[in-house]
């Protein structure tokens, strides 16, 4: 009975939420975010942050070494967050390593078990909240970089 | 059957391999040629660790033999984020360092690492066909570029790949696998493109009939190359079948031992004349020893990728060869098939694998078997004492840099 009458509720909230009930939706999946970064780096604030930059060593190993070689010269940038998910047997990681200020180390994987993002790629936000969410891979490859690096440029003057 | 070949291990002295890889740097063997005493071997400890600093990784790992004082180095080396090669004594103490930047500089990415002699150490490049002799101190002694050689009369050209799993060296020459270049800046090397179904067929194809071994004779001097195990995989498989496979090989006591994923056959070929002596089967118990092959079609080529990992990721397939110095025997690791419905945390390299000891013939001895999630199969040392298998680590241990290996327990029997 109770069951029941719960149920139409149950219905319309999910349909309402997303169109594809496996998927997070956005608001979810920055509410995801927020917690793991909080769990990492309680003093990072998400509204504080541009990008969040994602390094695994999984997928086109090649492409993560021609996206970490670019974004090494945000390594710096107080608005960029680097989520490192490798152990350098593969990609380069002496810069994050060297400059570990903006860097988060996910030894357990924990942003690809969110679902958020599966390989490299980075995460776009505007005020807090996710806005693109960019999966490399080797097709398209060239424009997922430009993309990503004329989005950093024309942003870096916004206000966050 | 009788193998007249590979029952000794290379007692030529470093000098002599070198004076055929590279005669314009005697100097420095002399310098790393020393006493001349044979150690006695102290037993075998249960385990070994060894502090790098830094993740290790099969490829760049494994010992030297000093000659002619017979010491025995452990090394490892990170080519990619330390950029450097340690050398170990055999109790874990650090013995020395040498940088691979200028290396790195001069390759681009460095593949494949063996040591010549503690002095003189061969690089291969990834993707560019070049071996570079660095010295004691990171310094580079010489880079050949290879390309030249590896162009075939319909100006496609062969890329080179080191050993996934030992030291690209045997006798006098460096062994490679090589794949027919798919895809090159220098237009006039392109073989068929990846987006036509057709021409991609046609690539592979061509792969087919190619040769899947190149040696090399004469680095730093005059360098002369030899290809061999021509049509492999037309010979394995005639008929529409495809993938070429990187690395797939292994250097041990002057024979290069030839795999694929796609057959439980494995070719070996004698250091000393570069040509095919003979082959063994690998049967297991437990497991398929191969994963099935494919038939590439247009419809199906642009799915191969994704088709063949997940072939991997649950079939069974010979992982790594070593040889165990005590027993004389060799070792096929061999990871276990699981049901291809099987969820994902059981899938790839945690499975439960064997070891099957192969004695000087390639008769099977026996086979042991091995729970996942204890060892990383395809990480062994193999000392005078015994050989050593790497603890499993997950990567936050991988990432503190300090590894235990275990001696594989092969005189327990089946």
């Amino acid at each position: 009975m109770r069951v029941n009458s719960w149920l139409p509720l149950g219905l319309l909230a999910g349909g309402l939420s997303c169109a594809d009930p496996g998927l997070p939706s956005k608001l979810e999946r920055t509410n995801l975010l927020r917690a793991l970064i909080a769990d990492s780096r309680a003093d990072i604030a998400l509204v504080e942050i541009r990008a969040v930059v994602v390094m695994t060593e999984r997928g086109c190993l090649p492409c993560t070494k021609a996206f970490s070689k670019l974004m090494e010269n945000h390594v710096e940038d107080p608005s960029v967050l680097f989520w490192v998910s490798a152990s350098g047997q593969g990609l380069d990681i002496s810069a994050y390593q060297a400059t570990p200020t903006q860097v988060i180390w996910d030894h357990d994987d924990r942003l690809r078990s969110t679902g958020i993002l599966e390989g490299s790629g980075a995460i776009l936000l505007r005020h807090g909240a996710i806005d693109t969410i960019i999966d490399l891979e080797a097709r398209g490859l060239e424009g997922s970089l430009q993309y990503i690096i004329a989005d950093l440029e024309k942003t870096s003057s916004d206000p966050l | 059957m009788t193998v007249h070949f590979g029952l000794v291990r290379d007692r030529r002295s470093p000098l002599t391999k070198f004076l055929v890889l590279s005669p314009a740097f005697i100097a420095f063997v002399f310098l790393s040629c020393s006493s001349p005493a044979e150690p006695e071997r102290p037993p075998a400890t249960h385990s070994l660790t060894f502090n790098t600093g830094f993740p290790v990784k099969a490829r760049h790992a494994g010992v030297h033999t000093n000659q002619p004082d017979g010491r025995e180095f452990v090394y490892f080396a990170d080519a990619v984020t330390h950029k450097k090669l340690l050398f170990f004594d055999t109790k874990g103490n650090l013995v020395d360092s040498v940088g691979l930047t200028a290396g790195i500089d001069s390759l681009g990415e460095i593949a494949g690492l063996s040591i010549l002699s503690m002095d003189t150490i061969v690089l291969s490049s990834m993707y560019t066909n070049k071996v570079a002799l660095i010295g004691r101190r990171g310094n580079v002694i010489g880079v050949t570029d290879l390309s030249p050689m590896l162009a075939r009369p319909d100006s496609a050209y062969y890329e080179t790949w080191a050993s996934a799993t030992t030291p690209f060296l045997a006798g006098n020459a460096c062994y490679f696998s090589i794949a027919l270049v798919a895809n090159s800046i220098r237009q006039e090397q392109r073989a068929p493109l990846l987006n036509d179904a057709q021409q991609t067929a046609r690539y592979y194809h061509l792969n087919n009939l190619s040769p899947r071994i190149v040696s090399v004779t004469g680095i730093g001097d005059e360098p002369q190359v030899t290809f061999a195990l021509d049509s492999f995989y037309w010979k394995m498989h005639s008929g529409p079948f495809a993938m070429p496979e990187s690395g797939l090989y292994e250097c041990l006591n002057d024979l290069v031992f030839v795999r694929s994923n796609y057959s439980s056959v494995i070719q070996v070929l004698s250091a000393h004349d570069h040509a095919a002596h003979t082959s063994f089967s690998v049967a297991s118990r437990h497991s398929a020893a191969a994963i099935s092959p494919h038939a590439t079609g247009p419809s199906a080529i642009f799915h191969l990728q994704d088709s063949v990992n997940q072939r991997l990721a649950t079939g069974g397939y010979v992982q790594a060869i070593r040889y165990d110095v005590p027993s004389g025997h060799y070792l096929v690791v061999l990871v276990h098939s699981i049901p291809a419905t099987s969820p994902a945390e059981e899938r790839g390299l945690v499975r439960p694998f064997s070891i099957l000891e192969y004695d000087s013939t390639f008769q099977l001895v026996r086979e042991h078997e091995f729970e996942g999630r204890r060892h990383l199969m395809f990480s062994l040392l193999c000392l005078s004492t015994g050989t050593y298998i790497q603890r499993w680590e997950d990567q936050r241990v991988l990432m503190s840099g300090k590894h235990a290996f275990d001696l594989l327990p092969l005189d327990a029997g089946e």
